[in-house]
């Protein structure tokens, strides 16, 4: 089985942020010298790398489509992964009644319903993929997070089947022995653990991807805004904004919530 | 390779969940694994967040000590969008913690938050700064 690996996406910044704070820190010292840019006559640089921000929040806003599809395509993984568990779990169910018998005739209709169980699962496995890319069925799934495509996240994949990676093979022997009963108790056991580890690893990538998506949406919003607010920076203006902005900020509600997250933090050990 | 800490006597700070309180002497601890570590002086209570950059650093700290850094997302944004819309020069300050954050890199994030507070001191400095000499200006010119 292989693992799901989360690889370099995680640890890798979306580059044309970087980009665009390279760009910002230019026209910083311009910024400082308290200058005001109100059109791109009277600063060309400042004008433009306004321009530039919005174009690339517009890039952003396209690759969101993308990570979206990304998360419904490992959602589709998971729903798979939480439908084979509860077909093993009915194997299970199969397994323990066979156990409570000795009536051989019995076992025999417990064992082939058993085995009518087990293809159902690499049905399923082939089934859980969405928009052609199947995370059970070998297909591995790339997000791109930039516009090019130098961060990815790659969600590989695993494959499912009953007979190959969950490990659990078709009854022997009829579950004429008890042997053979105990077998499939076992295997089916590992499997469980199996998929649990796995359905585990998906939805923390899951989680993951989601909370990039989140961030990024969240930092298009702010693209946009410093956009069109960089050309109005005036450092002494700034300053007196920040003041104000400090007197507004102790009467609104967010300073209230924000002391109440560190009251429930490890913080508060600390006051 | 751990993190070397020292500790003055009676020195705190943070490991994980847990505030650890050196006893009254020097001491050298060698702390290995992914834990939060967070030594006393880079500590910011919710008293002492009261200025705008002083309130990311905060919800910065937060998301590195907490176990869902989702949580404090909502808070960590309106702060940030207030913040660059009274200076938006203070961009590249805002977007490296959030490329950091991005990248779960919590503790470079902090550093970055810690940059921004000197940046608002250095802003709000300027404005007073300035004002103060505007004032002067007047006295001495009805003085005269």
């Amino acid at each position: 089985m292989s693992d799901i690996v989360l690889s370099a996406g995680v640890r890798s910044n979306l580059l044309q942020l970087q980009q665009t704070s390279d760009l910002i820190t230019r026209t910083q010292t311009r910024l400082a010298t308290g200058k005001k840019v109100n059109s791109a006559l009277d600063n060309p640089i400042n004008f433009f790398t306004a321009q530039g921000l919005s174009v690339r929040a517009n890039d952003l806003n396209a690759l969101m489509d993308a990570m979206s599809t990304g998360i419904d395509t490992i959602q589709a993984a998971n729903n798979g992964i939480t439908a084979i568990t509860k077909l093993v779990q009915s194997a299970q169910a199969l397994v323990s009644q066979a156990n409570q018998t000795a009536d051989t005739n019995v076992r025999a209709t417990l064992a082939s319903q058993f085995d009518a169980l087990l293809p159902q699962i690499t049905q399923l496995a082939n089934d859980s993929g969405f928009n052609g890319i199947n995370l059970l069925g070998g297909n591995d799934l790339t997000i791109v997070m930039n516009e090019d495509g130098s961060s990815t996240v790659v969600v590989t994949s695993f494959s499912d089947a009953a007979n190959g990676d969950i490990g659990v093979n078709a009854s022997a022997n009829n579950w004429a022995d008890s042997a053979a009963i105990q077998t499939a108790s076992t295997q089916l056991t590992a499997a469980l653990t199996t998929l649990r580890s796995q359905a585990q690893s998906l939805s923390s990538n899951l989680s993951t991807v989601q909370i990039r998506q989140e961030f990024t949406k969240a930092m298009i919003n702010t693209l946009n805004n410093g956009a069109d607010q960089l050309t109005l920076a005036d450092s002494n203006e700034e300053g007196a904004n920040l003041l104000a902005l400090q007197t507004r900020q102790q009467l609104s509600t967010t300073a209230l919530s924000l002391a109440a997250q560190a009251d429930q933090n490890v913080l508060r050990l600390f006051q | 390779m751990g993190l070397k800490v020292e500790l003055k006597a009676g020195e705190r700070f943070i490991l994980g969940e847990c505030l650890v309180t050196n006893g009254n002497q020097r001491t050298r601890l060698l702390i290995e694994g992914d834990a939060p570590i967070l030594r006393e002086k880079d500590i910011m209570t919710a008293a002492q967040a009261n200025t705008p950059a002083k309130r990311i650093y905060l919800t910065v700290q937060l998301m590195y000590t907490s176990r869902d850094p989702r949580l404090h997302h909502e808070t960590y944004f309106i702060l940030m969008r207030d913040l660059v819309q009274a200076a938006p020069s203070a961009w590249p300050h805002v977007v490296a913690v959030s490329n950091h954050i991005l990248a779960g890199e919590m503790y470079k994030a902090l550093k970055c938050a810690k940059a921004l507070i000197a940046y608002e001191k250095e802003l709000v400095d300027h404005a007073t700064r300035g004002a103060n000499l505007r004032r002067g200006r007047q006295t001495d010119r009805k003085s005269a």
